[in-house]
């Protein structure tokens, strides 16, 4: 900082247009698609399209939002299953690594939570799904040995089912199947930035039990460092629509698929009513934010407070807590990993009655459908997923490789927009966007639908590693005559690999999940597994459906494993660079 | 691996992306030009593997004879493609729509002609395989729901709506709307139907209807001619005493016929039904179903109908579309649909024209063991008027969405 004051004033610098060109081009590409979405579903909303003959402001699209039935019930399923599984995520998230900080499954959680990241939500519904129905696998494994049932059972108490509850349990497990290892994944690497160990000696030094350490001494710091994934994470819990199209009963749908319905309904008069719901579906989100927000100050204060007091939680109902919120972490993730190797066994199964706990008759038969049917789809998949991962990869390296400015900030904060807004908020605006330029169901539309998503979760990947990188290594390089661009080539990309591909595998995962974004720019002409699998988790058989779903969970793990360990075979050369 | 093969990787996987992204843009400057004429998307509901195949197998065969490839949009909803070329309609989209070829009958065909959404010079009518049709002896050719198709569509297939029960555990299916409901409600949870707007679940409502109805000739009028309150009130009131009894008490409803099935093949349900006589004899064939499995139709009959497919007016490859159609209805392709093996759907050609080697093949084909034979299958209901549909839907979802 002091040899920073001491510098002369800046002379002109010869790569600030490149600064500002980077700043412009993203405001392009991201913030004012996104702000011309928004705009494209708040106007309708108000009545205003005319396109469709809405040319006077009005407030009756609300009217008619409200009036439709169920429609409070609605809202507030979303706001409680979102609002539940966030709170619940981020708190497991948060203590967990605490639970088993220096405990052997340490390691292994970063071993197994890392590969469910690539999974995307709806293959993990799907899991869920396989696995509770009343005839799904966990039945099926305990009967009729301990249950006596020959026909699946009728759970009366709970609407007949144990998935696709009327309260959105179901929902909020399987949110928390995904979330946990998200947010565990970034405790983790947050970890590894401030001075954990030291800390929690600290703690036990002044007398403080470990978990007590860890809530007065790295919560707070892990906080900071969590705010914005715990905020997208609460976004998409309030809007997610794939998740839900699975998980929910159909006649108890939360906001986000209720927006869909409307969307595609055969009346065009339905786009004021549904961008009402998107408006209101932005709302929510507002709601929910401030809600966090109060909550959390509240916490924080009351934490101060505790920690003030010396309250040591020794006695305290946290200790038979503990194997509770292990348990509590683990499991919805673990009955999705489960319910997904029903889902495999689905695949291949030719004949499966129930209660028998293994399929009666093996056969290969619906991969070979799928070999003449989905290999389009599967080549779609992976084509848009490299295409969009590799493109994000480099833009983020590009914009990384610049020195840091105002604008260049700026354009940093904005690239987070697209995920702190609900999905079908703004994508519903979009879709109406591409269809007057005519760009709808081509592949340039879909491509930067998917960029809006996939570039900021490849941001988060990539930039902690990338400015975690010693510049001495560039000095030491440029006194060896090296130019700017072989440093880049030769130094920092080499040094940088095991990251550099690890955010393109995020990219590809993330690219390969997206559902909303693919229906509303695709028009139905391009699909992917994720749609292929949603269309056929929401009316197919199981085989077919595990299948497709199978195929969802192979390719993104494939691109995964193979991105990680080629890097790792790599980065054995430079790990003494680090 | 040295520093020299690592730099080469380095290099190999730059070009790499460099090539995807170039791949990509070059895909979408490719696809941007709209009117590909020898790519037919057609739009029709995916949620049938056999038909999903069949559709596979129709495009390979049109692919060897004219090249068209097709691209089936599997949807879960037909009306979501009709609402979309009624928005490409309003933005002034004529040319280079996103949908070719559509799988409509009903309602939604009512709605696009209504709409002015169809490609209206009675090309139907001129396909070549129209002369091995005969509209006097059928007239659902022709008449849609009662409405004139004027050759905007050109009929696939005929369906009728059947129940299937499983003999292990029902001994006498109930074969009338009453006897349903008793049967429902002495065996709660192991009954459901597809959730509306689901053509099946709709169907159902229809069904239901018409049955209870004290006089169902109303039907047959527009919606708005009658007293729709009261054609309808039998079916609301059987419906409120049912759904308590219903799979998941009727707060979760299967998506189409197929989860219907799937729940009957669970053991979940003991009655499914659906559009396609032949559904449940394909399915105990490839054992997604057990064999106990029968079906069965109430005793004053079920609905009818004949599917058709459509052509936008906007159609981006109309040529193409047209020669699937004729294709669709040629007697090697209806054959093979009418194959309860493959699929099971009802022809729509008349025997009499065909050849007498077609005659022997369609003679020849296996009927399946849970499909019902043609004179058990000849009592049937006509379809109510189109304009009921959306009434019927609407104050479903006003009744039971809502709890």
């Amino acid at each position: 900082m002091a040899l920073s004051q001491r510098m002369p004033p800046p002379r002109f610098d010869r790569r600030a247009p490149l600064r500002w060109l980077i700043t412009a081009l993203v405001v392009m590409v991201l913030v004012g698609p996104v702000a011309l979405g928004v705009l494209g579903a708040v106007l309708p909303a108000f009545g205003y399209l005319p396109p469709l003959g809405g040319v006077e402001f009005s407030l009756q699209p609300f009217v008619d939002f409200f009036n439709l039935p169920g429609i409070t019930r609605a809202i507030i399923l979303s706001l409680v299953t979102g609002v539940v599984a966030t709170v619940l995520s981020v708190l497991l998230a948060l203590l967990l690594p605490g639970l088993l900080y220096g405990n052997r499954l340490f390691g292994l959680m970063r071993q197994y939570l890392a590969p469910m990241l690539s999974l995307p939500h709806v293959t993990v519904a799907v899991g869920l799904l396989f696995l509770l129905q009343p005839s799904g696998w966990l039945i099926r494994l305990i009967s009729p040995y301990l249950t006596g049932w020959e026909r699946p059972p009728v759970f009366e108490a709970i609407g007949g089912g144990i998935v696709q509850d009327p309260y959105g349990l179901g929902l909020v497990v399987g949110l928390i199947a995904k979330e946990v290892p998200f947010l565990v994944l970034l405790v983790l690497s947050a970890l590894s930035q401030i001075n954990t160990r030291p800390l929690l000696i600290l703690g036990r030094s002044l007398g403080y039990g470990p978990m007590t350490s860890w809530i007065y001494l790295i919560v707070p710091a892990l906080w900071i460092r969590l705010r914005l994934p715990i905020v997208i994470v609460l976004v998409f819990s309030l809007s997610v629509v794939d998740m839900a199209l699975v998980l929910t009963p159909s006649t108890a749908s939360p906001l986000a698929v209720r927006l869909l319905w409307l969307y595609q309904d055969a009346d065009l008069a339905m786009r004021f009513v549904a961008s009402a719901a998107a408006v209101v579906q932005i709302a929510l989100v507002i709601v929910a934010f401030l809600w966090g927000w109060v909550l959390v100050k509240g916490l924080s204060h009351g934490g101060r407070a505790l920690a003030f007091t010396g309250y040591r939680f020794r006695r305290s109902p946290l200790v038979f807590l503990k194997p509770l919120l292990v348990v509590m972490a683990l499991l919805p993730t673990a009955m999705a990993a489960l319910g997904l190797v029903a889902a495999g066994l689905w695949s291949v199964s030719g004949r499966w009655r129930f209660p028998s706990a293994w399929p009666d008759v093996f056969t290969l038969r619906h991969w070979k459908a799928v070999f003449s049917g989905l290999d389009d789809v599967v080549l779609t998949t992976f084509y848009l997923g490299a295409t969009v991962s590799a493109l994000a990869v480099v833009m983020v390296m590009l914009w990384l490789s610049q020195k840091p400015n105002k604008s260049l900030s700026m354009a940093e904060n904005s690239i987070y927009l697209p995920l702190l807004l609900p999905q079908a908020g703004f994508l519903f605006g979009v879709q109406i966007m591409l269809l007057w330029f005519g760009l709808d169901g081509t592949w340039l539309a879909l491509i930067w639908a998917h960029l809006l998503f996939v570039l900021p979760y490849v941001w988060l990947s990539l930039a902690p590693s990338w400015r975690s990188f010693n510049p001495q290594w560039n000095m030491l390089a440029a006194s060896l005559g090296a130019s700017p661009l072989s440093r880049f080539l030769r130094v920092r990309l080499p040094i940088m690999t095991l990251p550099v591909l690890t955010s393109f595998a995020v990219g590809f995962s993330v690219s390969a999940a997206l559902y909303l974004p693919t229906v509303f720019a695709s028009n139905g002409r391009i699909t992917t597994l994720t749609v292929e699998a949603v269309t056929l988790a929401e009316g197919s058989s199981r085989s077919p459906l595990g299948v497709a779903t199978g195929l969802q969970m192979i390719l993104p793990l494939v691109i995964f494993i193979l991105a990680t360990s080629l890097a790792r075979l790599r980065y054995k050369r430079f790990s003494y660079f680090k | 691996m040295n520093i020299k093969m690592s730099r080469l990787a380095m290099k190999m996987g730059v070009i790499t992306a460099v090539l995807f992204s170039a791949l990509g843009m070059g895909g979408a400057i490719s696809s941007a030009h709209a009117g590909d004429e020898k790519t037919v998307y057609f739009n029709a509901w995916g949620g049938s593997p056999v038909i999903n195949e069949y559709i596979i197998w129709a495009g390979e065969r049109l692919n060897e004879d004219h090249g068209i490839t097709i691209e089936h949009v599997k949807l879960t909803d037909t009306a979501t493609a009709v609402s979309r070329i009624l928005a490409e309609k309003t933005v002034g989209r004529n040319e280079g729509g996103s949908v070719d070829l559509i799988w409509v009958n009903g309602e939604n065909f009512a709605t696009m002609k209504n709409s002015g959404l169809l490609r209206d010079d009675a090309w139907a009518f001129d396909l070549p395989s129209w002369q091995y049709t005969d509209a006097e002896a059928l007239p659902a050719l022709v008449m849609d729901f009662g409405v004139p198709t004027d050759g905007l569509e050109s009929p696939w297939g005929r369906a009728q709506l059947v129940f299937a029960y499983d003999t292990a555990v029902v001994n006498q299916p109930p074969r009338s709307a009453t006897a349903l409901k008793a049967w429902v409600m002495d065996n709660p949870g192991r009954f459901s139907y597809p959730l509306p707007p689901d053509f099946t679940g709709t169907s159902f409502l229809k069904q239901i209807a018409l049955e209870l109805a004290k006089d169902p000739s109303v039907f047959a009028q527009p919606v708005d001619q009658v007293d729709a309150d009261l054609a309808l009130s039998p079916l609301w009131d059987w419906l409120d005493a049912v759904h308590p009894y219903l799979w998941q008490r009727g707060k979760n409803f299967p998506k189409n016929y197929t989860n219907l099935a799937q729940l009957l093949g669970d053991g979940e349900i003991n009655i499914a039904m659906a559009f396609n006589p032949a559904k449940f004899s394909n399915d105990i064939k490839t054992g997604a179903l057990p064999d106990t499995i029968r079906t069965y139709i109430h005793d004053g009959g079920t609905l009818a109908n004949v599917h058709y497919l459509a052509i936008p007016f906007n159609a981006s490859a109309p040529e193409a579309a047209m020669k699937l159609a004729d294709f669709m209805l040629s007697p090697e392709a209806q054959l093979r649909k009418a194959n309860s093996d493959i699929w099971g759907d009802p022809t729509v050609l008349s025997m009499a024209k065909l050849s007498a080697k077609d005659q022997a093949a369609f003679a020849a084909l296996p009927r399946g063991v849970a499909t019902l034979s043609e004179a058990e299958l000849s009592q049937s209901l006509p379809e109510p008027h189109p304009s009921w549909v959306a009434v019927i839907e609407a104050e479903w979802a006003k009744r039971y969405l809502s709890q």
